[in-house]
């Protein structure tokens, strides 16, 4: 990440053929991405598919997996507040200006660092209205307690893990269709083999901006 | 279009159930627009060497 700095990218400008890679995503940060991915996909099968007429024992299934998609939430904000450089997801001034100016922008631009922004408040009311729902299903831990709440508020915690769950169908197509435009190719791979090129990141991003490090 | 899933209660009352279904298909018709309007706009406005 950023914070690691100590880019020594100009000493590496005459390495013949060989690519110099750009560091962009650690190991456990990809396999990050991926768990989550996966969580959401199942979390939305489980419970869209029914809906749609296939009908399956889905419930078991979507609760260990939001069970195991908090857990993971949980790593990522103790990886991104204390071992990571949060403000390098924080939009600034800088980000805007860049819309008119076509500046290049840091180790992510203003259109990524609001996405987070949006999936990270829809996943974040998600988990706490399904922890909430977890008090209504028997698992082998607790009893199901339908009386916690009255039909009303129940009610309100449903409707707003359903339109969590309506808006992660959104925000899922408009990611699959950024990951698919060659113009973004670059990140893209490097969400599966963790670097980009030198060539690319000058090409693409501000060095002042996202002081990279090489891949060793 | 309902925005919202309602039952009737024992006692007649009208209580909320969550998100209306029906929501699925615009939900997705979102996604799409938000495609096509993104995939227009960068055919239409020559790029900017922006990283985006």
């Amino acid at each position: 990440m950023s914070s690691h700095a100590a880019t020594n990218a100009n000493s590496v400008a005459s390495t013949g053929q060989a690519v110099v890679k750009i560091e962009r995503h650690k190991l456990v940060d990809r396999l990050y991405h991926w768990v989550m991915a996966i969580c959401i996909l199942t979390l939305l099968a489980t419970s869209l598919l029914p809906i749609v007429g296939w009908k399956f024992a889905w419930l078991t299934i979507h609760w260990i997996t939001g069970l195991v998609m908090t857990a993971g939430l949980i790593f990522h904000i103790i990886r991104a507040l204390f071992f990571q450089d949060p403000m390098s997801m924080v939009a600034d001034t800088k980000d805007v200006a860049n819309l008119t100016a076509g500046g290049r922008p840091g180790k992510y631009n203003l259109a990524q660092k609001l996405y987070h922004l949006a999936i990270a408040v829809l996943i974040l009311c998600g988990i706490a209205s399904g922890l909430l729902m977890l008090r209504k299903i028997d698992t082998p831990f607790w009893e199901r307690n339908a009386y916690w709440f009255s039909d009303q508020t129940w009610g309100i915690i449903y409707a707003i893990h359903d339109f969590v769950a309506l808006s992660l169908v959104t925000m899922i197509i408009i990611h699959i269709y950024f990951a698919l435009r060659p113009d973004e190719w670059h990140l893209t791979r490097s969400m599966f083999r963790g670097w980009i090129s030198r060539k690319e990141y000058l090409d693409h991003f501000d060095p002042k901006r996202w002081k990279a490090r090489e891949e060793p | 279009m309902e925005l919202f899933r309602y039952a009737t209660s024992v006692y007649g009352d009208k209580v909320l159930l969550g998100a209306s279904w029906d929501l699925l298909q615009w939900f997705v018709a979102i996604g799409v627009a938000a495609i096509l309007a993104h995939a227009i706009f960068k055919f239409i406005v020559p790029p900017h060497n922006s990283g985006t």
